[in-house]
């Protein structure tokens, strides 16, 4: 294949000798002399195959990890490789090994499909292209932050055994009451400084611990253009919903996800590991689109229909729809427990709109606090902090 | 990449300065190297290589326009072009792989700068032999020219390859 450069310098050699006939000067006719050697020279260069293999280690990486790259370049002259994630320039003699370290950012999912391999002769008159068929794929994870133990649990429990302190008496580490002995009592559970006070034997109770059934319903609609702040406001909701999904896991609850964008998407309940990766894996596809015109109606339909009632629903949104209020109350209504986490990002616009949206959206918060637990989340600071003194 | 540029302004002050012999000469030589300037700020903002190849033609050109007052046949005119050329050559080369490939390598310039004396011999030889001034002579190179542009445009064959 010849490049643009190559006809370029033809149209100068033949412009150039029309030009020496033109105005009967043999000056311009000297100066054609150069292009056609050069010319000759790229012509009579012996080309070479190209071609190019690379290697990563294909895992699960968290953004911000460093992920190192491969490249085995084969052929002669000017290169540029171009595939899914990485660009590389350069020049090759016959077989030239890169390196390439990328650090990855932000979370989602690479498929490297197709790979583009440019080659130029040293005079860049003559070129190769190939486009090859690629394989292989990234994964992504948003970056989560370590929780030990939350505070926040659902008032409702299922009746299987599990992590939460549930309102019934039975096995369990949170002590709730002290009654007489009974037959078949444990002997371990003789609380001796009540029954020295008393004069009779007395036993501890224990609040027994049960499952819990958890949605996170991440409401990821965009109402406005602004592209940069609904890029973080987005980035810090999936981190919330990766944050808990990931604690969750480790408890032994059940737990389920409704993703809110432009369309509805949800994952039924399930338990430990399967359920983390089953969510992670969904959120990587979470991207900022176009403007939604969903209402939040869909996410309350989802949760009502596939999740069962008494179900602990963690609500991340930024509270910017009108009609979260009332899909809210109706939520607690069919005995659903809600807690709300709002991100926000208390940026410094002073023009009106912002200021509009502030207290929309300070009003919203003031209202759902009837109702529910609310945490207004500024994510600039970590999300776990204010986990932690929530109760 | 400082050089990129300054190849380029060394080229047109250096043009300015051969021209300055005469004001009509000069004038034709400040319009033609306009030109080129307007189609350069054309390439910055289009970024098409046509237009890139649009104000490095157009800056050749002026060449002959700056030299009309020397005489074409002396061996100093010649090589003063050749080494104006050689600034203008340096220019597109390292203006188009430093893009395009983020360096350029000595064998290049080399290359590139190999093809002045080498043109600079053929003119030599082109004056030693000559193929005659007549008609003949003119339709003779003409028709050389011809052949030698079929031949370097030629759509190239396939390589030949070992599967069915």
């Amino acid at each position: 294949m010849r490049t643009l450069q190559y006809y370029a310098f033809i149209i100068y050699f033949s412009l150039l000798i029309l030009l020496g006939f033109v105005f009967i000067s043999p000056l311009p006719v000297f100066l054609s002399i150069p292009f056609l050697w050069l010319i000759v020279f790229s012509e009579f260069r012996r080309k070479k195959e190209i071609g190019v293999k690379r290697e990563f280690e294909e895992k699960r990486y968290v953004e911000g990890n460093t992920a190192e790259f491969k490249y085995e370049i084969k052929g002669e002259g000017y290169y540029h490789i171009k595939d899914a994630l990485n660009e590389l320039r350069g020049y090759c003699k016959n077989i030239c090994l890169e390196k390439k370290k990328v650090r990855l950012y932000p979370f989602g999912k690479i498929s490297f499909k197709k790979m583009e391999i440019y080659f130029e002769d040293f005079l860049g008159l003559q070129a190769n292209y190939l486009e090859k068929e690629d394989e292989g794929e990234l994964r992504i994870y948003p970056k989560i932050e370590y929780m030990r133990k939350l505070q926040i649990k659902p008032r409702k429990t299922r009746t299987l055994l599990g992590d939460y302190p549930s309102r019934r008496k039975g096995q369990g580490l949170e002590f709730m009451d002290i009654r007489d002995y009974q037959a078949g009592d444990e002997m371990k559970r003789i609380n001796w400084k009540a029954t020295a006070r008393t004069d009779k034997l007395m036993v501890n109770e224990f609040e027994s611990e049960r499952t819990g059934d958890t949605v996170i319903l991440l409401d990821v609609r965009r109402f406005y253009k602004g592209e940069e702040e609904y890029e973080k406001l987005l980035n810090a909701s999936v981190r919330a919903a990766a944050t808990i999904a990931t604690y969750l896991s480790r408890t032994r609850s059940r737990v389920g996800l409704v993703v809110l964008g432009r369309t509805v998407d949800w994952i039924y309940p399930s338990y430990g590991k399967r359920a983390m990766y089953l969510i992670l894996d969904r959120l990587l596809y979470v991207r900022s689109g176009s403007i939604s015109r969903l209402s939040f109606d869909y996410g309350k339909f989802i949760v009502s229909r596939f999740f069962p009632p008494n179900s602990f629903v963690i609500l991340i949104s930024p509270l910017l729809s009108w009609d979260i209020d009332d899909a809210v109350v109706e939520l607690l209504a069919k005995d659903y427990d809600i807690l709300v986490i709002s991100p926000t990002l208390m940026g410094d616009g002073e023009n009106l709109a912002t200021k509009l949206l502030r207290i929309e959206r300070e009003v919203r918060i003031r209202r759902l606090r009837i109702y529910s637990r609310v945490i207004d989340w500024n994510i600039e600071y970590p999300l776990t902090s204010l986990l932690k003194v929530m109760r | 990449m400082k050089a990129i540029w300054l190849s380029l302004a060394i080229y047109f002050f250096l043009l300015l300065l051969l021209a300055s012999s005469s004001l009509r000469i000069l004038l034709l030589t400040l319009t033609v190297i306009g030109i080129s300037i307007a189609a350069l700020f054309l390439y910055r903002i289009i970024e098409s290589e046509v237009f890139f190849h649009l104000y490095n033609f157009i800056a050749v050109a002026a060449l002959p326009v700056a030299l009309e007052g020397y005489n074409p046949y002396s061996w100093v005119t010649i090589a003063l072009a050749y080494a104006l050329l050689a600034l203008l050559l340096l220019h597109m080369y390292l203006y188009r792989f430093f893009q395009r490939f983020g360096m350029i390598k000595r064998e290049t310039v080399v290359y590139v700068l190999l093809s002045l004396p080498l043109s600079f011999l053929s003119a030599y030889i082109f004056f030693h032999l000559p193929i005659g001034y007549g008609f003949w002579g003119i339709v003779g190179l003409g028709m050389v020219i011809l052949l030698l542009l079929y031949f370097l445009v030629r759509p190239k064959s396939e390589e030949s390859s070992n599967t069915p």
